[in-house]
């Protein structure tokens, strides 16, 4: 194309001459014109130069002639091959030589179109059909006469609106798509309506601008449907279901087939039933704090049925029946408590603190308390009485040792320190011929003897075979031990707010004074009278617990551990020491004129029977009502008249079966003096009880009974 | 509760597997240590005897023999002992941190240490685990010596633990009332300003039990001399439960 704007193109009317003087001008036509001149005879001899002149214009015109054909045919080669400069560089090269030959130039021109309309066709195959168009207008203006280019620019510019519309209106959809692309569908709208305002016929733009439409729509709808359910998730988080449930109703209702709901609701279904299922724990949990487990079994039970197996609810489940099985046993260890057997209760308790019940730790150590107190009991009377055997037996020193340590466990015992002079005094064999001329009542007297040798042993042996010296001070210490006695009885006198029967700490044996026996009075005394005994059989519920808290605290204490389902159990309450005034006390009442006896039926935390020397006791069920048995009728024993004149007092602790009649059975004396035990066993044999009953039913029972055989003027 | 959903299933595991476990838990157990620095002082009698009278229940316990002299390991070594014994020699600082492990790791309800008969580090760490100490005294001034030496161990521990305990007991070992000095421990041992506790009198069944292996509860049973050691297991557990 340089080539063809490097050429200068001639003018019109340079290029444009006569054809007749065109042929007469045709350089071949003169030649040969000038040949017939010099051929005909007219002319005579040619003049050589004439000839030689036009040889040599001959020459130059074949000359010409050779330079436009070379042209025009190296012309023709490269516009086969395509190759436009060439051509133009061909045919420059022959205009070079030969200016302005009106061959070549309009060889020139028409390659010049060729050119052209290969150009604005490139152009117009390039979408651009506007420059196609400017740029033929540019050649036509130099090529008016290529038919072919004026054509083609016709073509061209008829397209020319057409094509505009639709650039435009692919540009408007292009700047919409882009808009689409930043979620701005209104702009992108926007922009195609002004389009369409312009070239409201454009398909394109229409359909661009209600597809735009149907987004802007479309996301409207979303924008709609995530505000609902974004409201959704904050009733789920508020745990507001029913709320919740009916959004999501709603919700689907107005965009049917949303996906986005079907996980809402499920959400919802399984927190509306978790909800329940709470409620139902909720309920029995507080059922369950208030003790009432069958309540809240039935409650939970219903939940089941509507709720179906559900984890929490079986969890529930299983504990409720651990916390049934935990109220059992804790019932049982409350009766076992009660019927003094207190290894079964412990080792249920130490079981159920094991597994983490804390709440049975206090009863634990409640039941270690009494165990170890009834440990210590035992071994305080087990002690004495091996002290006596020891003492009878001569063993003065050994009684002695055995007498000092039992002392220092329990100070202040005035049995202990009275056994333990008793024991001294037979180590020294002077004191055995001394204690006569003490003066003392009961030292002379040589009946009790056999009877306290019976009561404490076979000791005949010993005494024949014993040398004289350990006789006498056999006799010594028994004797010692009777003078004891009966300062006891003094001592007793004089301290008007000690114990008699029991260590000062552990004075808490309901006492009530009674006629020294049948035939006496019961109030005033002679002066020169026996000494007045005071007469107390007692219940002790509180007597082997802590010695350092009052009864009615312990008590009270005591029934803490009741579980609040308990309480409409009868039998746990009956099973637990009332406090004072809860209950009639003591059942007895003092009848004039008679021996007075306060009885109580010590069914619950009455003493139990040494370990050495168990009662055989009825074999009872755990659990259950257990109704303890209840004192009806009794008759008051009588003092010994040998123990009596003797000042020998006391207290008597038994251990009987009340069987299913009521009847006492297999006494067992657990601890007091022979003489006296052997009259208290006479009359409790006689009592009659109401009987035990469990769930209802009588059954056998055991009972602890304790008779003070005590000074009466206290 | 969570209302997220991954909160209420694990919710939900957590109740299916923990709802019905019941984590159990037991008491410590009770370290008693008879500690004296004077050999021959009944250390061994009393530690074995009193074990098993603490077993005679429904108790476990662990006799642990921490003498190199072996006395309790031999008494056991019949197997007519009612206890479970062990052989642990303390005589280096590392022996005591052994013990404190072992006795931490025991299930019994007591644990009876028969301690060496020399002071050290290790002795003091029986000290330190112990809940009551038993001093054995007899009547002899040695002993008295060497009784103050022990009871000043047993109020360094105490500071060291800040707790009051170890409680002590001193117990009169060996004592025949027939003799001055038998008569007058009572007297002497009131002065270290520790608890006293029942005596266990010098008698001839403490050796013929020792020889035929048994503990004084099986070989003489109801004997003054099972009234002794009676007397000083309600003592010791009077002191323990105060």
């Amino acid at each position: 194309m340089s080539a063809i704007r490097q050429v200068r193109i001639p003018q019109q009317e340079e290029i444009s001459a006569p054809a007749a003087e065109r042929d007469r001008e045709n350089p071949l036509e003169l030649l040969r014109d000038a040949i017939a001149r010099l051929k005909s005879s007219d002319s005579g001899v040619p003049d050589e130069a004439e000839v030689a002149y036009l040889l040599a214009e001959a020459r130059e015109v074949l000359e010409r002639a050779k330079v436009i054909a070379r042209a025009v045919s190296q012309c023709e080669t490269f516009l086969g091959e395509g190759q436009f400069g060439k051509a133009f560089e061909a045919l420059d090269a022959g205009l070079l030589v030969f200016p302005g030959d009106p061959a070549l130039l309009a060889r020139r021109r028409e390659v010049e179109a060729r050119a052209a309309l290969q150009e604005a066709n490139w152009l117009y195959e390039q979408d651009r059909v506007d420059l196609a168009a400017q740029f033929l207008r540019e050649k036509a203006e130099a090529l008016a006469n290529q038919e072919t280019v004026v054509a083609r620019l016709e073509e061209l510019e008829a397209l020319l609106p057409v094509w505009e519309q639709k650039r435009h209106a692919q540009a408007a959809l292009a700047r919409a798509a882009s808009l689409e692309q930043l979620s701005q569908w209104q702009a992108a709208l926007t922009v195609l309506e002004e389009a369409l305002q312009a070239y409201p016929a454009s398909e394109e733009l229409l359909a661009g601008a209600q597809r735009v439409r149907e987004c802007l729509v479309e996301h409207e709808r979303r924008k709609k449907l995530a505000r609902r359910l974004e409201l959704i998730a904050q009733k789920i988080a508020a745990q507001s279901w029913r709320q919740a449930l009916t959004l999501v109703e709603s919700t689907r209702a107005e965009f049917p087939g949303a996906p986005e709901l079907a996980p809402l609701r499920r959400e919802i279904d399984a927190g509306v039933r978790q909800a329940e299922c709470d409620a139902v724990v909720a309920e029995v949990r507080q059922h369950m704090a208030d003790g009432e487990l069958d309540q809240a079994e039935a409650a939970l039970r219903q939940g089941r049925k509507l709720l179906g197996a559900e984890t929490a609810l079986e969890a529930l489940r299983e504990e409720l029946l651990a916390e049934k099985k935990y109220r059992d046993d804790l019932r049982t260890a409350q009766v076992l408590f009660g019927r003094r057997q207190l290894p079964e209760a412990e080792q249920i308790l130490a079981q159920l603190v094991a597994e983490g019940r804390p709440e049975a730790r206090a009863l634990l150590e409640a039941v270690r308390e009494a165990r170890a107190a009834m440990e210590e009991e035992n071994f305080l009377e087990n002690g004495r009485q091996k002290a006596l055997e020891l003492i009878q037996q001569q063993q003065f020193a050994a009684a002695a040792d055995l007498l000092r340590n039992l002392l220092l466990l329990f100070p202040g015992n005035p049995f202990l320190e009275r056994d333990l002079s008793a024991a001294q005094a037979g180590l020294e064999p002077k004191a055995a011929d001394t204690a006569p001329a003490a003066g003392h009542v009961a030292a002379p007297e040589p009946e009790p003897l056999p009877e306290l040798q019976t009561a404490s042993g076979d000791d005949a042996p010993v005494r024949e075979i014993a040398p004289l010296r350990f006789r006498r001070a056999a006799i010594a210490g028994t004797a010692s031990l009777l003078l004891v006695s009966a300062g006891g009885a003094a001592w007793k006198l004089t301290r008007g707010d000690a114990p008699v029967s029991r260590p000062p700490q552990r004075q808490e044996v309901a006492q009530v004074s009674s006629a020294a026996a049948a035939s006496e009075p019961s109030v005033t005394e002679p002066p020169d009278s026996p000494p007045p005994v005071s007469l107390t059989v007692a219940a002790d519920p509180a007597s082997s617990k802590s010695q350092t808290q009052p009864a009615p605290e312990r008590a009270a204490a005591l029934r803490q551990f009741v579980p609040p389902g308990a309480k409409a159990t009868a039998s746990q309450a009956s099973a637990l020491p009332a406090p004072p005034g809860a209950e009639p006390a003591v059942s007895a009442v003092a009848i004039p004129g008679l021996p007075v006896a306060e009885v109580k039926p010590s069914d619950v935390l009455a003493p139990p029977a040494p370990a050495q020397a168990p009662v055989a006791k009825p074999v009872l069920p755990p659990g259950g009502n257990f109704q303890q048995a209840e004192l009806m009728t009794r008759t008051l024993p009588e003092y010994p008249m040998f123990a009596r004149t003797r000042g020998v007092y006391g207290m008597v602790r038994m251990d009987a079966v009340i069987d299913e009649h009521g009847e006492v059975k297999n006494v067992k004396i657990l601890a007091g003096d022979p003489v006296l035990a052997a009259a208290a066993k006479k009359t409790v044999l006689t009592w009659r009880y109401k009987p035990a009953t469990l769930n209802g039913k009588p059954i056998a029972a055991n009972v602890a009974i304790q008779i003070v055989f005590g000074d009466r003027s206290r | 509760m969570s209302s997220h959903p991954v909160s209420q299933i694990a919710g939900q595991v957590t109740r299916y597997l923990f709802g019905s476990v019941r984590y159990t838990q037991r008491d410590p157990s009770v370290v008693i240590a008879v500690l004296n620095l004077k050999g021959g002082c009944g250390k061994s009698t009393i530690a074995v005897n009193l074990a098993c009278e603490l077993a005679s229940g429904t108790e476990s316990v662990l006799l642990v023999d921490n003498d190199s002299q072996g006395t309790a390991s031999h008494w056991l070594s019949h197997g007519r002992l009612p206890v479970a014994g062990e052989y642990m020699p303390l005589e280096t600082d590392e022996d005591g941190e052994r013990l404190v492990r072992a006795v931490a790791g025991r299930n019994e309800r007591y644990v009876v240490l028969d301690a060496p008969a020399h002071v050290g580090a290790a002795a003091f760490a029986a000290g330190k685990i112990a809940d009551l100490v038993l001093v054995p005294v007899t009547a002899s001034g040695v002993d008295l010596v060497a009784t103050r030496t022990v009871v000043d161990l047993v109020r360094r521990a105490r500071e060291v633990r800040r707790s009051g305990t170890p409680k002590c007991l001193i117990v009169p070992s060996k004592i025949d009332r027939r003799t001055d000095a038998g008569r007058r421990i009572d007297e002497q041992v009131r002065e270290f300003g520790e608890s006293i506790g029942p005596a266990v009198h010098q008698r001839t069944a403490f050796v013929d039990a020792f020889g035929a292996g048994q503990w004084i509860g099986e070989y003489a049973p109801l004997s003054p001399a099972h009234y002794d050691i009676t007397a000083l297991a309600m003592a010791v557990k009077r002191s323990l439960r105060i």
